[in-house]
């Protein structure tokens, strides 16, 4: 019967390709707007993702990586006693305001990081080093910021706070969720740009030793030191996620986007399915008239719909992937997990089959003896 | 044991708060290999009592015996089930499947049997030889003449070997000339097959091909004349 169903489909070229364009329209629409929801709520995360701590500590209420409230920086020494913690340091994520050679100034991120380890330091450098960061006034900003910042140079001077600031190296791509560059530097000079007290910071990150139970060195820290709160790497990732997500309605406006989008595409499925159906309930009358039976009717209309979901969702990822080749940029990052685009698939399949129910519905009351008439 | 046993079938349609007798005490039996014409005028009831021999409408009353099964008392899968394998239905617009092809529409009662593909289509090959359109096997029906299409019908009846081939009006929609090639073809291919035919016809012309023919008047069924012998040709 699926033999059957390929035939009379791919026999009515124009209904199959309006069919097909609705799926299309579909799978692109679910994954490019998935993908510039994800691209751009994981930048929410950013310095967690790739902080290469273990486990981030900061404040009882800490929400969001790039919102902390400042912590003694003394308490690193009861968690650096904990069993299973390799490193503790000090971490500085702060507001600040760099002064720009035209006069003008941009608000930025700071982020001051231990001289000795570079943990939570700036990544995907393109010019200069990691280390670099540790030369006389050396910071390092993203060069997809220059704009902001007045096109810095390696070597050209800025003052942030009123202390000079040296960029050493540039990186590509480390952008924020908030429109402030992040400015990588260490964390003497942070405190100083940001104004901070050195008795204080921001976060301690933890590296483990190997094999280590990452919850119970998170639960002997909070006991410890109960006026901290201790997450894993991917517990306070997903908690700066949700900051935005549950504060912002970001995740209601692109998810409406894209449901608008899958029904607008589905309606067209059902339509064209129908259309399909009704052209031809002569010939499911003939086809029970003969001795078809119900479940044979329901395979022929199923096979349709999933044949569409198929066909559209192949052609869909592919245009997808070309999209994303052509439009991904670090600034609008468009990112497909396979998750994602698995998931679209299956989710067109669904509603597929639940368009096709429609038609079958019609077909249910088709009365063979019409074929006599 | 009779072929066909229809003793005193009513059958009547309702509109509204009308009631059309249709079908009033038919009584109608066919013998096992017998080609019987059934005829009459338009509204006589012909197609109603076709459709009630093929199972594909239910008496309001009377009894139906297709090969000795009591038609009555078979649930509405069990009459799909008798249809696909002991009815063959000829239509008068033939009821081919546009998008597939004339091979493929042959094979279409062997593959709501579950026969595979490649034996499905061995088999149809067959019986589009028998009906002179080997050539035309890859055709759809779009492309073929009316009375290509009957024979690739007359081919889908056949191919499941059915122990009763049931025919609406085969030459309505077909010229005078390939109205008789196509029942030509159709009668020698029931005969060598041993199949029991029940043919509603208006076309006299045809008669000649009827072992029996009969008369629908008045909603019932009688015997009206022995077929000259020219219609064994």
């Amino acid at each position: 019967m699926v033999e059957f169903a390929i035939k009379t489909l791919v026999a009515d070229r124009g209904k199959m390709f309006t069919a097909l364009v609705g799926v299309v329209f579909s799978i692109v629409l679910v994954n490019i707007q998935g993908g510039l929801f994800f691209g751009l709520i994981q930048k929410a995360s950013m310095l967690v993702d790739h902080g290469r701590a273990d486990i981030w500590v900061g404040h009882k209420k800490i929400h969001n990586v790039d919102f902390p409230r400042d912590i003694p920086r003394r308490w690193v020494h009861r968690i650096r006693t904990i069993p299973g913690v390799a490193h503790a340091e000090p971490y500085v994520v702060g507001v600040s305001q760099m002064t720009l050679p035209s006069g003008g100034f941009e608000p930025v991120f700071v982020v001051g990081v231990d001289e000795s380890t570079l943990m939570g330091n700036a990544w995907n450098l393109t010019q200069g080093r990691p280390e670099d960061v540790r030369k006389t006034d050396g910071v390092i900003v993203d060069e997809l910021e220059d704009g902001k910042l007045d096109q810095p140079a390696v070597g050209d001077l800025r003052e942030i706070n009123g202390v000079r600031a040296r960029v050493v190296a540039k990186s590509r791509g480390v952008m924020g969720f908030l429109v402030n560059p992040y400015v990588f530097t260490t964390y003497s000079r942070a405190v100083a740009y940001t104004g901070k007290s050195p008795a204080y910071c921001s976060y301690f990150l933890v590296r483990l030793q190997p094999g280590v139970d990452e919850q119970a060195v998170c639960r002997a820290i909070r006991s410890r030191v109960p006026q901290v709160e201790a997450y894993t790497r991917d517990e306070y990732s997903r908690i700066s996620v949700n900051y935005w997500m549950t504060r912002t309605g970001l995740g209601i406006s692109f998810g409406a986007a894209t449901l608008l989008g899958l029904a607008v595409g589905m309606i067209v499925v059902a339509q064209t399915l129908y259309a399909l159906v009704l052209d031809r309930l002569g010939e499911f009358a003939t086809l029970k008239a003969i001795g078809a039976k119900e479940h044979q009717i329901v395979t022929i209309v199923l096979a349709h719909a999933i044949l569409m979901a198929l066909a559209g969702s192949v052609i869909g990822l592919g245009i997808v992937a070309l999209a994303q080749r052509l439009f991904s940029s670090p600034r609008a990052p468009i990112s497909i997990s396979a998750e994602l685009a698995f998931g679209s698939c299956i989710l067109v399949a669904v509603i597929c089959v639940i368009s096709a129910m429609l038609p079958y519905s019609r077909i249910r009351k088709v009365d063979p003896v019409m074929v006599m008439r | 044991m009779h072929a066909i046993a229809a003793i005193d079938i009513h059958k009547s349609y309702r509109r509204g708060a009308t009631v059309t007798p249709v079908l009033t005490g038919v009584d109608f039996r066919v013998e096992p290999g017998e080609s019987v014409f059934l005829v009459g005028p338009s509204g006589s009831g012909k197609s109603t009592l076709l459709s009630i021999l093929g199972c594909l409408l239910t008496a309001d009353s009377g009894r139906l015996e297709i090969f000795g099964q009591d038609v009555n008392r078979l649930t509405a899968r069990s009459r799909s089930e008798l249809r696909l394998r002991k009815i063959g239905f000829v239509f008068q617009r033939f009821n081919l499947i546009q998008g597939l092809t004339a091979i493929d529409n042959v094979a279409v009662p062997l593959r709501l049997c579950g026969w595979s593909a490649g034996r499905a289509w061995r088999r149809a090959a067959e019986l589009l030889d028998a009906v002179g359109l080997a050539d035309q096997a890859r055709a759809r029906p779009g492309c073929m003449s009316a009375g290509q299409c009957q024979r690739v019908a007359i081919a889908r009846s056949l191919v499941l070997q059915p122990e009763l081939i049931l025919a609406d009006e085969p030459t309505a929609s077909l010229d005078a000339d390939s109205g008789q090639e196509v029942m030509a073809l159709f009668r020698s291919l029931i005969r060598q097959q041993g199949v029991t035919a029940v043919v509603v016809t208006h076309d006299p012309r045809i008669f000649v091909y009827a072992d029996r023919v009969c008369e629908m008047a008045d909603g019932q069924v009688r015997s009206r004349e022995q077929p000259s012998e020219s219609g064994g040709r």
